[in-house]
């Protein structure tokens, strides 16, 4: 293994790197990356979504008021207001790269490249209370559900049907 | 007896300042410049993202810039700020550099000359601020108490002198 060639490595690398690169689609959570709710009261939820690594904040915003508006239509309402919101981030290091010289033993001429760099994560939170009819015009953070899902609804991106 | 007849290395290494220029006022291209996305009919999320050699002020002001411009270009008066936040990473590595060794040793019957160039750019990855702002648009005049509402032409008169296009 120490004769691994540094051609076979950086092939490697990519792989690993490729397969982690897809971001979280729109999906239940289920304890990993997606959305959640908790119901607080009888028109009242926490909303949350949390996209993995390469899940830009933005998206990660959208898909939670999509979240919020397509739980206001399932509950029969029309308008949601956010009530207090919140964003994490999440940041751990990553390695990358290869060492040419401790991989090919001869060791004569090539490139060495490791370097690690952050990694941020989002998650979204909001909570929101659901209304009935028109949204208030006066305040700015009542959504119209309808609205949002006609807006955000080309962004969303789902999982791929998997040979299921 | 072939001991090392000879060792000579030679380290150069040259530290080259950041070459980065602050972000322009322009459409995102990968991490950098505007993006915005349309949630309601009249509400907008905006944001914009500068590299590590663009101050904070200058976001925001570019931030607000684009609310301005999109506010007007959709046929609106002003806007309010319905919530915005500031997104700073720092930079976990130095400035970037580049480190040229060069080093050179015979001995044992064998010859070597190694020569290792090795990069450490702080570039790779997005560092910098964000400041993202939600903002719902209106016609008419402003409300004179709201603080949280801005005229759209007045915003886009007084920070256009502050706007730097990208270079063509």
């Amino acid at each position: 293994m120490s004769r691994l060639s540094p051609l076979l490595l950086v092939v490697l690398v990519s792989a690993w790197l490729a397969g982690c690169a897809t971001p979280t689609p729109y999906k239940p959570a289920a304890g990993g990356f997606g959305y959640s709710e908790q119901q607080l009261e009888n028109n009242r939820y926490r909303v949350s979504f949390s996209g993995n690594s390469v899940t830009r904040r933005g998206t990660v915003q959208d898909y939670l008021l999509y979240r919020a508006a397509e739980l206001t239509l399932e509950h029969h309402h029309d308008y949601f207001t956010i009530v207090n919101q919140d964003l994490e981030r999440s940041t751990s290091y990553q390695g990358t790269g290869y060492n040419n010289f401790g991989f090919w033993r001869p060791g004569w001429i090539g490139p060495s490249n490791y370097s690690a760099y952050p990694v941020d994560s989002y998650t979204a939170f909001a909570d929101i209370v659901m209304g009935d009819g028109e949204k208030p015009a006066g305040n700015v953070n009542s959504f119209n559900a309808r609205d949002v899902i006609h807006w955000l609804g080309p962004t969303i991106e789902r999982p791929k049907e998997s040979s299921s | 007896m072939t001991l090392m007849r000879q060792l000579c290395g030679l380290v150069i290494l040259v530290g080259l300042a950041a070459c980065t220029s602050p972000t322009p006022y322009r459409a995102a291209t990968g991490d950098t410049g505007y993006r915005d996305q349309q949630i309601e009919t009249n509400r907008f999320r905006v944001s914009f993202a500068g590299n590590s050699a663009t101050p904070l002020n200058r976001v925001q002001d570019y931030a607000l810039y684009r609310a301005a411009e999109l506010t007007v270009a959709n046929g609106y008066d002003y806007f309010k700020v319905a919530s915005r936040s500031t997104d700073t990473r720092g930079g976990a590595v130095g400035g970037p550099s580049i480190g040229v060794g060069v080093g050179g040793g015979t001995g044992g019957g064998g010859g070597g000359v190694g020569i290792g160039l090795s990069s450490i750019l702080g570039g790779g990855y997005p560092q910098g601020s964000t400041v993202s702002m939600d903002i719902v648009m209106f016609r008419g005049e402003k409300p004179a108490a709201d603080q949280s509402a801005y005229d759209a032409r007045q915003v886009l008169k007084r920070l256009a002198p502050t706007i730097e296009a990208p270079p063509a």
